[in-house]
This record gives structure tokens, C-alpha cells and sequence, in this order.
């Protein structure tokens, strides 16, 4: 299989994506709509970037997608189903440019390559949405008890301060 | 082992969603960190990339220009993976159909064997294996890039020409040969007659001849003896562009005119006269046809500010009357005075100037000015006519006429000036 189809493919769908995640907070954009707008503009506009120039700047449009989100959430309220949405296509859109970002501009692919990445973005895509909506159940289960908050607590600050201790450990590996 | 741009991303994404997350007092934007948070944890779990073993095997190992040749290359992995692999070509060598770069799945030690088509552009020898291989965790947080220099050595000799004729060498050596020489002695060819003397054998005997005049007279011939050419690459400087230079011409000549006086028993010489000087002491036979092939790849522009002359050759490489055929594009005045030297110390020489008009850019890269053009090709003429006073046969070869015009006219000026 040719990469340049697979590239154009790609890129379709991450343009879609994008234009999806960037346009849903502009139309809730409260008090801040003008920033949410402009940074949705110039997350689709970086997206140009990495498509364009072999996959440089591919983390800009992500990381102004999140702002996007987090300046919109920060003045209203977006529906929890929307959240889980949101992350799974966030995460969908960074494997896609990532994956564009890696592809050669003229290589020969094998199929079964092609259909194993689809298969792990899907994969990916259910994941972030399961782990989206666990941390949103998690946040809106009502504990009777402070120890009980106090260790579930514990329980998840250690859990995010495992990824850290990751990534020390693979650098002591190097 | 490199880190993926992707895991700093990660990393920085979830954070940032989770900061705010706690900044804001909105458990939504924790939702959406926690996705890169699982998948930073679930990758950085995984074992690292695993080491692929590359190595590249040739269908041929000495080819001619133009041919095409397929190299396999077979990939072994400790851990299942994706593996990229990208060719570094050298110039003169490129991919027939497929692209230079390759994406593959390599199952847990099984060798996977890709085979791609090589083709030789240009001659050279060539070191081929040089590849860049690109392998990953399975949630490609964690790159590997090794550069792999298995090499295999690939020779591309010059294509040759069909000639018709050759230049005939105007002396012969005392070895013998199929050129008829102009002394006479034994051989085939008739030369003259002469009065009988004693020793003389009875059936050279002209008995025509000698009952019209009464006295014996006896036949004399032409012996065949063989020519020894000196082939003299000028590779002080090259005029060059994208797909060819005068130097790729010269050695294409270089090459087919050493075939051709090979196969007719002359001994043939090379010398490389640049920057480095090079030689091969003139022989015939098949021997030296791949002597000289092989001495052919080697040649090269080496650039230099050296004064040099013919005497730093040895006197063994430019035997006495052999005739010197030179391949040059009259660019270095240290060629240009090595041509007048050689013919000024009583050798047959012959230059063909390769010319390099057809490679001139402007400074810019776009065309050449028409009066500078104009000018260089008046001062060539001049260059050529100095030579021609000098008895030198020069004649003006572009790239895309056929060797063979270029013979014949040399033989053409050479027959007039005798």
C-alpha cells in the first residue's frame, strides 16, 4: 500500500476531527467566547502545520484544542456526556496527527500495519472514553465518610504519581 | 532509545487537565486528563522497543550502467513491532518502482525478507546497506532509531559504445598485433619490392617482377604488429548537473575506447591526470580490460591547488610513440599545459574536448548569460586551433552525439594533416 492515499486519509479525518473539537466549545463560549474562538481558529489553522511540513509542530493544535476546552469550561458548564466525547476524540485526534506526523511521505506500508493502527486508535478511542467516564463517576460519587474521600483520594494521587516514577525508570534504564 | 514527542505531550496534556481540574473546581477537565493519564501508564508498562536485526543481500555485485538489480533485505525482531526502514542511496543509485522508505510488521522472531529493486544509474563503486531503522513500543511512546550499515559493495561499470573504427595509432610497437605497420618485414600485407640478395627465401621471390627486368627481385610486407594508446583523463575539474557531468562522459569514452583496442590486440594505458594522478601501465589482453575497468571507478575530481606536471608520471606509463588520446573539458590550465607537453615531447596526441557548455549555469542557477556564453565558446575555438597548430587533432564532443562522430572526425583531421 502506497502512503501517500493513507496520508490523505489521515489527514481528512483529522481535519474532521479537529473541526469538530474546535467548533463545540465556541458555541459555549461564555465570557470568554472571543479567546475560545480565537484559539479554536489557531488550533485549525497549526493543524495546517504538521500536515503540510511532515508532521513539525504537531503538539501546537493539540495543545490549543485542550486550552480551548479548559478556557470554556472554566466560565460554563459543558454536558458530562460531552466530556467523554471530547476526550475520546481529543485522544483519537493526537494518535492521527502523531501517526501522520511518523508516516514516511513515500514509503511502502503493509496492510496488516495499517489495519493493526486502526485497530489500536479504536482501542484508544473506547479506553479514553471508559477513563474519561470513570473519573467523572468517580467525582460525583458522594462518600459518607472523609477517611473513605481521604484514601480514595490517596488512592488516585499515587495512581497519577506512578506515571512520573515511569518515566524516571525508563530514563535509569537508558 | 529516543522518547516520542507524543509522551511529552501526553504528559504535559494530562497535567495541564488536571491542574485545572483542581484550579477551577471542575471534575469535567479531570475526564478528560485521566484518558492521556491511562495511556502514558499502559505505554510506559509495555517492554521497551525491541532490537531489529537488519541484514541486505545482492542478486549482483558487478553490474553495467542502466542494469537493474534486486536487493533483499530480510528483518528479524526479538518482540513483535512496526519497523520502519529507509534507505540512504548514493547518488547514481535509486529505487526502480517502489518508494525508498518501507513500514512493516515484524512477527516475534521471524525474519521477514523485503525485496527491492535497484537501479544503476551511474558507474561507481558503491557501499549499499546504509539504512535507518525506526522501531517502536507498541503504543509508540518510545522510538529506536539505529542507522544499520550492513553494507554489500555494488561495482557499476560504464556502459559502452559500438565503434565502428578506431584511431590508428601512427607507430607500432615491435609486438605483434592486427595493425599493419608501416616498416617493413614478415608479414601479410604487401609492401614494395626489392633486388634479390643473397639469404633472401625463394618463394618471396616476385617472379613478375623480375622476368620484366630481368634481374630477381623479392616481394617485401607490411608486418602486424599492435599500438600501444595512453587514454589521459583530464580530472582536474568537471562541469556537472543533475544527472551527468563531463567526468561521467570522459570515463563512458575512457571505457569504450579500452574495449576497443583491446579486442584488437593493442596494448591500452590509463592515466588519470588530476588532483591525485593515477596510472596503468599499458597491456593487452582480458586482464587488463577489467584492470582498467576497475581503475575507472576510482576516478574522481580531487580538488587541489597543485601545480602539476607531466614529469611526475612514471616514464613507464606514457611509453614512447603511443598514441595519447586525451579526455578532457579544457577547464584546468594544468591539463591544458599537460596536453601541450606531451605533444610537445613528440607523442601522437588526440584530445577529445568534452565539452562543458552543456552543463554552464549562470551564478544564479538559471541560464547562462548568451555573451559570456558566446565569449567561452570563441575562446575554446582559439584553445582548439592552438592545439591544431601544434598538429594536435581536437575535436569538440557534446554528450549527446555518439562517441563514434568523434573518431571519425579525429581520423578525418588526421588524415589531412598528414
Amino acid at each position: 500500500m502506497s502512503s501517500r492515499y493513507l496520508r490523505l486519509a489521515l489527514a481528512a479525518t483529522a481535519i474532521a476531527v479537529a473541526i469538530a473539537l474546535a467548533v463545540y466549545p465556541m458555541l459555549d463560549g461564555g465570557k470568554l467566547g472571543l479567546l475560545v474562538d480565537a484559539m479554536g481558529a489557531g488550533a485549525l489553522l497549526s493543524l495546517l502545520l504538521p500536515l503540510l511540513w511532515r508532521g513539525h509542530g504537531a503538539s501546537l493544535p493539540l495543545i490549543l484544542l485542550g486550552a480551548e476546552y479548559i478556557a470554556t469550561e472554566s466560565t460554563g458548564h459543558l454536558a458530562a456526556v460531552s466530556v467523554v466525547a471530547y476526550a475520546a476524540g481529543l485522544i483519537v485526534l493526537c494518535e492521527l496527527v502523531f501517526w501522520l506526523a511518523e508516516l514516511p511521505a513515500a514509503a511502502t506500508i503493509d496492510a496488516g500495519v495499517v489495519v493493526r493502527r486502526l485497530l489500536v486508535l479504536a482501542l484508544t478511542g473506547v479506553a479514553a472514553a471508559s477513563a474519561s467516564s470513570v473519573a467523572l463517576l468517580g467525582s460525583s460519587v458522594r462518600l459518607g465518610s472523609a477517611i473513605v474521600a481521604l484514601l480514595l483520594g490517596g488512592l488516585a494521587a499515587s495512581a497519577l504519581l506512578a506515571i512520573p516514577l515511569l518515566l524516571v525508570r525508563e530514563r535509569s534504564r537508558r | 532509545m529516543n522518547r516520542s514527542p507524543k509522551l511529552a505531550l501526553y504528559a504535559a496534556l494530562a497535567a495541564a487537565f488536571f491542574i485545572a481540574a483542581l484550579a477551577l473546581g471542575r471534575p469535567e477537565l479531570a475526564g478528560l486528563g485521566a484518558p492521556f493519564a491511562l495511556v502514558l501508564a499502559i505505554g510506559l508498562s509495555l517492554p521497551p522497543p525491541p532490537k531489529v536485526e537488519v541484514s541486505l543481500r545482492l542478486s549482483r555485485e558487478r553490474v553495467l550502467e542502466g542494469d537493474e538489480i534486486e536487493a533483499e533485505l530480510s528483518f528479524s525482531a526479538t518482540e513483535p513491532c512496526e519497523v520502519q526502514a529507509a534507505f540512504a542511496l548514493p547518488r547514481g543509485i535509486s529505487t526502480v518502482e517502489e518508494p525508498e522508505s518501507l513500514v512493516l510488521w515484524l512477527a516475534r522472531g521471524q525474519a521477514r525478507t523485503v525485496s527491492v529493486g535497484l537501479a544503476c544509474e551511474r558507474w561507481g563503486a558503491y557501499r549499499l546497506g546504509e539504512l535507518v531503522v525506526r522501531s517502536g513500543d507498541r503504543a509508540r511512546l518510545r522510538l529506536t532509531d539505529r542507522q544499520i550499515d550492513d553494507s554489500a559493495s555494488l561495482r557499476v561499470y560504464p556502459s559502452r559504445e559500438r565503434l565502428r573504427s578506431l584511431v590508428s595509432p601512427r607507430e607500432t610497437q615491435p609486438f605483434a598485433g592486427n595493425r599493419v605497420s608501416r616498416a617493413k618485414a614478415e608479414g601479410i600485407e604487401f609492401a614494395d619490392i626489392r633486388p634479390y640478395v643473397p639469404g633472401d627465401r625463394a618463394r618471396r621471390l616476385n617472379w613478375r617482377a623480375s622476368s620484366r627486368s630481368q634481374t630477381l627481385y623479392v616481394n617485401q610486407q607490411h608486418p602486424e604488429r599492435n599500438a600501444d594508446v595512453i587514454l589521459f583523463l583530464d580530472s582536474f575539474a568537471e562541469a556537472q548537473r543533475e544527472g551527468g557531468g563531463t567526468l561521467d562522459q570522459a570515463v563512458r569514452a575512457a571505457a569504450t575506447l579500452a574495449d576497443h583496442y583491446l579486442a584488437v590486440q593493442d596494448r591500452v594505458g590509463i592515466v588519470g591526470f588530476g588532483g591525485i594522478v593515477r596510472w596503468l601501465t599499458p597491456a593487452s589482453g582480458t586482464l587488463q580490460s577489467y584492470r582498467i575497468a576497475e581503475a575507472l571507478l576510482e576516478t574522481e575530481v580531487n580538488f587541489s591547488y597543485v601545480w602539476k606536471r607531466i614529469d611526475v608520471l612514471p616514464a613507464r606509463s606514457l611509453t614512447p610513440q603511443a598514441l595519447v588520446i586525451a579526455l578532457s573539458p579544457l577547464l584546468d590550465k594544468r591539463g591544458m599545459y599537460a596536453l601541450v607537453d606531451l605533444r610537445r615531447r613528440g607523442f601522437d596526441l588526440a584530445v577529445v574536448d568534452i565539452s562543458p557548455i552543456p552543463f554552464a549555469n549562470s551564478s544564479e542557477g538559471g541560464a547562462p548569460d548568451p555573451q559570456a556564453l558566446r565569449l567561452w565558446r570563441l575562446w575554446r575555438e582559439t584553445l582548439h586551433l592552438r592545439y591544431q597548430e601544434l598538429g594536435v587533432a581536437v575535436t569538440e564532443w557534446t554528450g549527446g552525439e555518439s562517441l563514434e562522430r568523434v573518431v571519425e572526425e579525429v581520423r578525418a583531421f588526421r588524415r589531412f594533416a598528414r
